[in-house]
């Protein structure tokens, strides 16, 4: 039995509604309306063809605040999602310590989300000290940022150009995935 | 209130508009995920079909996200929550710190003793709030104010929670407080709310939260609570979390006291930490207790220290006893050595006890991965659990065996088997002939935007667990395929 005080719309949620589905086309048709079918003429989605990575603001694991856009223009930027039950994530983040420090001088920053939720992210500090992890940790408990750059598996990683434009990315990790970033890299590096 | 609106189209023709007149255009993004499984179960046959579909539009400062569901049939694991059509339509604006949103959200407040708001797929989990968002943060000060109906396991809508949180940041520590109400009468409403500070300092941190809970006069809990004359008639609930680091040594540590503070009106209000280990591997995680919970009190201590080279050690005890005292709930013993150093084998070896309210269990677990040039590699992990059931003291074991093969960067094949005693009668102190499920797996990402999962096999039934909530997903004996694609 419903509870009492439940609102009456269990009747239409369970039922696929031909007006939503009206409506739905019309908001993809405008939607197709407005994205140019040319990348050349997308503007703000970069003359590479490109697409901008979306801005957001995290707190650091020491309670910073970072905004993307704030970042933009130094270097490339790797952005990867990862969390302390993850373990290809912990995998993938020895590569990318590896690749850090190889390719300092090109100005390459790391930025690691963890989507550790509010149950484990009290452990995300003690996690990246012992592992000695250098880069700068954001914290996306709430998972925004992972839903905002539609990533669908952990980890999941992508790499940004110096103006912010989304180059590559790659879902999971598996040994010798980190070539295929390093051959990215420095064709932004020619 | 019982209600809030449901823009939709307002903001749609709003960005639509905005974006003709600016002459701009914008981004258009999507993920989509399907899930398709056919397995005999006896004489019957099981199929299910899922498929969650994203789009998002950004605009400058404004986005506009629509997800689709659908549920042909459900999974098990979303028979509770499924829904069909357009589940979230949210539009947000968002610049200079501030951030605004309408349709459907998801929301926490503080550590989450207060008001939680989140979904997880593999659960069948979704709490979002439909309603408005808003949010302006700084360095200094963030501030948060939402209003939205809670949505229940059936996805059915409750009336709409009011809810604010305030933060202030300066120097090294940070204070705040949160509140949220929803009425649950005509005449009268529930609070709740709590205060929090902190400090993060270079080597260690610490963050406390106070909650407490107001009943409506006329509430069921509120009479009880009188009844028993506690201090506080009320709920309430703490929660203490720090990281300390001494030398090479990195130590964490939470505790918890929750006392008549499960907020469940039908609709899941929050979910506090759990306060014990999320674990990576299946085996240890199959025993968690913990939903939403309540009435209990416990301790978590995790301790970190590199040992040569980049390989890692940690050990974990956590303990979980009734408000009272009276009991044992659950009590962990783990440690877990990572060997990600220079030897040509990397991996994990752990091990650990586990008791709870109706069994013991010993896990011993073993991961190793074996590099066979520059993009294959061998993968084999051995995991064992050792069950005793407390009360008619019973003892059965299960092992779970994966063989993979690994080619950067597209594919990984497995096999995997599983054995146990579990199913089948035994005497005390007897292990019977154990029964085993087999499968293969395939892992593929191909045309740079897919990732499909494809499983033919059998597969056990058992409990699949992810942040304090537990689901029972059933044998199979089948083919299970999941398509995760994004553009």
């Amino acid at each position: 039995m419903p509870h009492p005080r439940v609102l009456n719309l269990s009747a239409k949620e369970h039922k696929v509604n031909p007006l939503l589905i009206i409506r739905g086309s019309i908001l993809l048709a405008v939607i197709c309306m407005l994205t140019p079918a040319s990348p050349q003429a997308a503007g703000r989605s970069g003359s590479e063809g490109h697409a901008m990575a979306p801005d957001f603001t995290l707190r650091t694991m020491h309670g910073e605040l970072f905004t993307l856009s704030q970042h933009l223009g130094k270097g490339p930027i790797v952005l990867n999602f990862w969390a302390t039950w993850c373990l290809p994530c912990i995998a993938e983040m020895k590569s990318l310590k590896t690749i850090h420090d190889s390719r300092r001088d090109m100005g390459l920053q790391v930025l690691s989300l963890s989507v550790d939720d509010h149950k484990t992210a009290g452990k995300v500090r003690s996690h990246v000290k012992s592992r000695k992890i250098p880069f700068t940790i954001l914290m996306d408990t709430q998972k925004q940022v992972f839903d905002a750059y539609h990533a669908t598996s952990m980890p999941s990683l992508f790499l940004l150009d110096k103006d912010g434009r989304i180059v590559y990315r790659h879902m999971g990790y598996k040994n010798g995935d980190e070539k295929e970033l390093i051959a990215r890299l420095d064709a932004l590096k020619d | 209130m019982l209600g809030v609106p449901k823009p939709f189209l307002a903001p749609l023709l709003l960005t639509a508009g905005i974006s003709l007149a600016a002459g701009e255009t914008g981004r258009l993004g999507g993920s989509s995920e399907t899930r398709f499984s056919e397995s005999v179960e006896g004489r019957k046959l099981n199929r299910y079909f899922e498929n969650w579909t994203d789009l998002s539009y950004e605009q400058g400062a404004y986005r506009l996200d629509v997800g689709y569901e659908a549920h042909l049939p459900p999974a098990p694991a979303s028979r509770d929550t499924a829904g069909q059509g357009i589940y979230q339509r949210t539009f947000t604006f968002r610049k200079d710190g501030l951030t605004f949103k309408a349709g459907n959200y998801f929301s926490k407040l503080g550590n989450g003793l207060t008001l939680v708001a989140e979904r997880n797929r593999d659960i069948g989990f979704n709490t979002n709030l439909d309603g408005f968002y808003g949010e302006y943060g700084s360095q200094a000060i963030e501030i948060k104010a939402l209003l939205g109906s809670p949505r229940d396991a059936a996805g059915r809508r409750y009336p709409a929670l009011q809810a604010g949180e305030f933060r202030y940041s300066a120097m090294k520590g940070f204070l705040g407080a949160t509140f949220v109400t929803t009425r649950t009468t005509e005449d009268d409403n529930d609070y709740w709310g709590s205060a929090y500070f902190g400090v993060n300092g270079e080597h260690s941190n610490i963050q406390v939260e106070w909650a407490a809970r107001r009943f409506a006069e006329n509430h069921g809990l509120h009479r009880v609570a009188e009844d028993y004359g506690s201090v506080f008639p009320e709920g309430k609930a703490v929660y203490a979390s720090g990281n300390l680091s001494l030398g090479k040594f990195s130590l964490f540590l939470e505790g918890r006291h929750y006392q008549d503070f499960n907020l469940f009106e039908g609709a899941i209000y929050n979910n506090p930490p759990a306060g014990i280990k999320e674990h990576v591997f299946s085996f240890p995680n199959n025993h968690q207790l913990v939903q939403n919970a309540d009435n209990e009190r416990g301790v978590h201590f995790s301790l970190d220290f590199p040992l040569r080279e980049e390989n890692t050690a940690s050990f974990d005890y956590s303990k979980t006893v009734s408000i009272n005292g009276d009991h044992d709930l659950y009590e962990e013993f783990h440690a877990q050595i990572d060997l990600d150093g220079s030897l040509p084998v990397t991996g994990v070896a752990a091990i650990g006890h586990q008791t709870d309210l109706e069994s013991r269990n010993f896990n011993f677990i073993l991961h190793t991965g074996l590099p066979l040039g520059e993009r294959y590699a061998l993968k084999a992990e051995w995991q064992h659990q050792h069950t005793t059931i407390l009360l008619t003291d019973r003892m059965f074991y299960g092992d779970q065996f994966i063989l993979g093969l690994e080619r950067s960067p597209n594919l990984v094949l497995c096999v995997i088997a599983e054995a146990s005693t579990d199913q089948l009668e035994s005497s005390p102190l007897a292990y019977s002939q154990a029964k085993l499920w087999t499968g293969f797996q395939v892992n593929w990402n191909f045309l740079k935007h897919h990732h499909l999962t494809a499983f033919l096999g059998t597969r056990k039934k058992g409990k699949v667990c992810a942040g304090g909530i537990c689901i029972l997903k059933p044998a199979m004996q089948g083919v299970e395929l999941a398509l995760a694609s994004h553009f």
